[in-house]
């Protein structure tokens, strides 16, 4: 029996109205209903901040673990048991932010999950500050006098460092953010969804109208080459990043788990169990025992 | 046999040594004394000069210019070790040379190291192994010729299997035998032996090591992987053990095992990267914000190693907590001969794990059920019906996300009670040899069980009542039993500067007549210095 989107509604979300996380939520609910997975072979790994309270709204398994570390639990538990759709999900803080580290060698390792962050350019849950993509100059609770650091580039970083799957989303267009998650959880190896998602208290002015004014889709663009690395940088500088769709997809690329020839056999979860005894006399024999 | 390995933290230069002891009877360390010195450079003689004595044989490079210090009594032989290994095929034979030298000393025939060559240089071909063979036998004939009589040689010891291993070694091989297949590891001394192991082994058995990013990536890794329903695992020393506390604590709150094991060296910072301490004793105790559940486990000996790391991964699960391995460096890397009949395997229980399909609408499965002992069932996400969220917040039973005080309370309580009483080892907490109503105990942990169990038999066979406590575990600390044990005065003998271990026994014991024995120099124990401080509290 198929999914509904009930079985995918647990606690009640506690974000603010009109907060884009609502729709990311529906999109990712959405795209799992579609897809015909069931809610129990989801893991959903979330950070911390508004963002990360996602995994307790789903109704799947989930994590909601440390700030910034999700990668790392997320990575882990794909390769402990291959069987489970492993969604990994947090803001532009805890991404782009804390967590950048772990983003960079899970582009590079390429563990076949899908990394969804939820990008309102701004610390929402401490009430405010700025964040790793805020623009330089504006005026937050941490910066009065303007924020002096540059933002970062999260896609362009992404391309540059290899990614396999590169795709941005709008919280205010959950259809195309549907086909995007679908895409991306399909996607074998690591994708990464950059979801525009506003933060209407704390930072209004990158909000719902300001985005759907300005964002250009390439998905509706018939010349545009998704697997064009190069015409994906383009597009992004000569936008500004406030692109929507999937810039990049190398189908070609191969996860991490696939590429061992020994996770080829059953999901790790499933051998646990002391050497058999042929094992256990080789390790003997390589420590000078002779049978 | 028992070894030694000094090295610093350079790649090339300094000052460097092997130590190897060879006894009839099994021995804990590479002891205090020096037999046979071979000494590549001036700077190795004037090293160990002070451990030599009137029967020791000193085995020098002609290029080296030796000389013994004035009053030094062992015999020098200065021998061209750099001429017979170019006679042999090249400079780089001289160690082998030097083996030879020293093989003829201890009595070995001139070809008795032939099928260890093959054994290590087989990959290298045929001419290494036959480089190997003649280099062997020029350093070999140099001395054999000479009429020394070797310091001591012992028995043969009485037939049986042994293991040429050192800790790092057993415990990466009591991990796969506990069914650990997949390891997340940043690469530190001394911990670094454990993942090179593994990365041979583990591919064969079908788990992985995942070399990652940080130590943070490490312990969340090994997080992940053990809620996805394996025994995830993760290995480091001192510094990574500090970028772990954060992990260390949402193991504990979202109720997920996970073991780590830390190899200590010496601290803080950097401190001394390739040198023996036991100064993360605190830190591993009371490291991580907020109250939570925590097993430290401390293996005595290499053996020992094989076996905690075993009980580690059996009561992470059964209590579903961080459980901490604490060695040292000597104990990881000095490498020992061990009767296989040493090596204890422990079956594989994995507490309430639960892989039974449920009913249960989404999130209402009450994952951390307030229970009488604490723990509360655990299904592995797959199963249907039953899926819950792991929150590092405050949450209700169904994993919930709360901030009301009962619950807080309820859920505080139900995590910290589940090692009350429990038997988290499944054996003795404290290894205690020694006569009933002793008039000294010697306390210690980890890595110095050798030198402490070698000076209590110096000791004993000078006469003394002297009794060697040694804890194999420290959270949860068995305050009870070391009390009882402490009758008499102690000697705590560990390798920091502020006495962590003596500190805790008060904490937890009340015990007030401690004395303590500390060495951070970043030099192993010797038993003859502990039997030196524990004669003075005797004779007071």
């Amino acid at each position: 029996m198929s999914a509904t989107l009930n079985d995918y509604r647990a606690e009640t979300p506690t974000w603010c109205p009109g907060c884009g996380d609502f729709g990311v939520l529906r999109a990712i609910q959405r795209a799992l209903v579609d897809l015909e997975i069931a809610p129990h072979e989801v893991l959903v790994v979330s950070g911390i901040g508004c963002s990360g309270k996602l995994s307790s709204y789903i109704g799947t398994y989930g994590f909601h673990g440390l700030h910034g570390r999700t990668l790392p639990v997320a990575q882990a538990a794909k390769l402990a048991n291959r069987n489970l759709i492993v969604l990994a999900v947090g803001g532009d803080g805890d991404g782009y932010g804390i967590g950048v580290g772990h983003l960079v060698h899970a582009i590079r390792r390429n563990v076949d999950i899908t990394y969804i962050v939820m990008n309102n350019d701004v610390y929402a849950l401490t009430v405010g500050q700025s964040a790793p993509t805020t623009p330089r100059g504006r005026i937050t609770r941490s910066a009065p006098y303007g924020t002096p650091e540059e933002p970062v580039s999260p896609l362009g970083m992404a391309l540059g460092l290899g990614a396999g799957f590169v795709a941005q989303g709008f919280a205010g267009n959950v259809d195309h953010l549907v086909a995007i998650v679908k895409a991306a959880i399909r996607h074998r190896g690591f994708a990464l969804v950059n979801a525009f998602s506003p933060c209407v208290t704390f930072n209004p002015e990158f909000g719902y109208d300001y985005l759907r004014a300005r964002l250009f889709d390439v998905d509706q663009d018939p010349g545009y080459d998704r697997h064009d690395a190069m015409a994906a940088m383009r597009v992004l500088s000569e936008k500004g990043g406030l692109v929507e769709g999937i810039l990049y997809e190398d189908p070609a690329a191969i996860p991490y788990d696939e590429a061992l020839p020994q996770f080829a056999k059953e999901p790790l979860v499933a051998q646990v169990a002391p050497l058999d005894d042929a094992t256990r006399q080789a390790v003997l024999a390589s420590f000078g025992v002779t049978s | 046999m028992a070894t030694h390995r000094h090295f610093m933290s350079l790649i090339k230069g300094g000052h460097t040594h092997y130590q190897v002891r060879v006894s009839s009877r099994p021995v804990f360390t590479a002891g205090d004394r020096v037999d046979i010195l071979v000494a590549f450079d001036h700077g190795a003689i004037e090293h160990d000069a002070h451990r030599l004595h009137a029967g020791s044989i000193v085995l020098a490079d002609q290029a080296a210019r030796p000389a013994l210090p004035a009053g030094c009594p062992a015999s020098l032989v200065v021998l061209d070790f750099e001429a017979l290994a170019k006679k042999a095929g090249s400079p780089i034979l001289a160690n082998t040379v030097a083996l030879g030298a020293s093989g003829a000393l201890l009595g070995l025939a001139s070809e008795a190291l032939d099928d260890q060559f093959v054994r290590r240089f087989g990959s290298k071909g045929e001419e290494v192994i036959a480089q190997n063979r003649l280099a062997y036998r020029l350093g070999w004939q140099s001395v054999a010729g000479l009429g020394l009589r070797p310091p001591g040689k012992p028995e043969k010891p009485p037939a049986a299997k042994r293991l040429l291993l050192h800790g790092d070694e057993a415990i990466a091989w009591g991990a796969v035998e506990a069914g650990a297949r997949l390891f997340f590891a940043y690469p530190i001394t001394p911990a670094s032996e454990i993942m090179q192991w593994l990365a041979v082994w583990l591919p064969k058995l079908g788990g992985a090591v995942v070399q990652v990013e940080d130590e943070i990536a490490a312990i969340n890794g090994a997080i992940g992987a053990s809620l996805a329903g394996v025994r995830g695992w993760t290995a480091t020393s001192g510094p990574g053990l500090s970028l772990m506390q954060e992990g260390i604590g949402i193991a504990a709150m979202t109720e997920t095992p996970v073991v780590i094991v830390d190899a200590q060296r010496a601290g803080p910072a950097t401190g001394l990267p390739t040198r023996p301490e036991q100064s993360d004793l605190n830190e591993v105790l009371y490291g991580s914000h907020g109250d939570q559940p925590r097993i430290v486990m401390s293996p005595a000996t290499t053996a020992d190693s094989f076996v905690v790391i075993q009980a580690a991964f059996n009561a992470a699960e059964k209590y579903q907590c961080p459980v901490i391995v604490l060695t040292d460096l000597n104990l990881a890397l000095d490498r020992q001969t061990v009767d296989l009949a040493a090596f204890r395997f422990l079956p594989i229980e994995r507490g309430e794990i639960d892989t039974v399909p449920g009913n249960y609408g989404p999130h209402k499965y009450p994952r951390f059920a307030v229970t009488e002992g604490g723990v509360s069932p655990r299904p592995i996400p797959g199963v249907p019906g039953k899926t819950f969220v792991a929150t590092g917040d405050e949450h209700t039973p169904e994993g919930h996300i709360t901030e009301d005080p009962a619950a807080r309370v309820e859920q505080m309580r139900k995590r910290l009670r589940k090692l009350d009483g429990a038997a988290t080892l499944g054996d003795e907490a404290i290894w205690y040899s020694g006569p009933p109503g002793a008039d000294l105990v010697l306390v210690g942990f980890g890595g110095t069980y050798g030198p402490i169990a070698e000076a209590q038999e110096e000791l004993v066979a000078q006469g003394y009542r002297v009794g060697h406590a040694h804890l194999r575990l420290l959270r949860p600390f068995p305050a009870a039993e070391l009390a009882r044990l402490l009758g008499a005065p102690a000697l705590v003998v560990e390798q920091n500067a502020t006495g962590q271990l003596a500190g805790e026994i008060r904490r937890q014991t009340g015990a007030g007549n401690l004395r303590s024995v500390l060495r951070f120099d970043g030099n192993p124990f010797t038993a003859a210095e502990i039997v030196g401080e524990a004669r003075e509290v005797l004779e007071a």
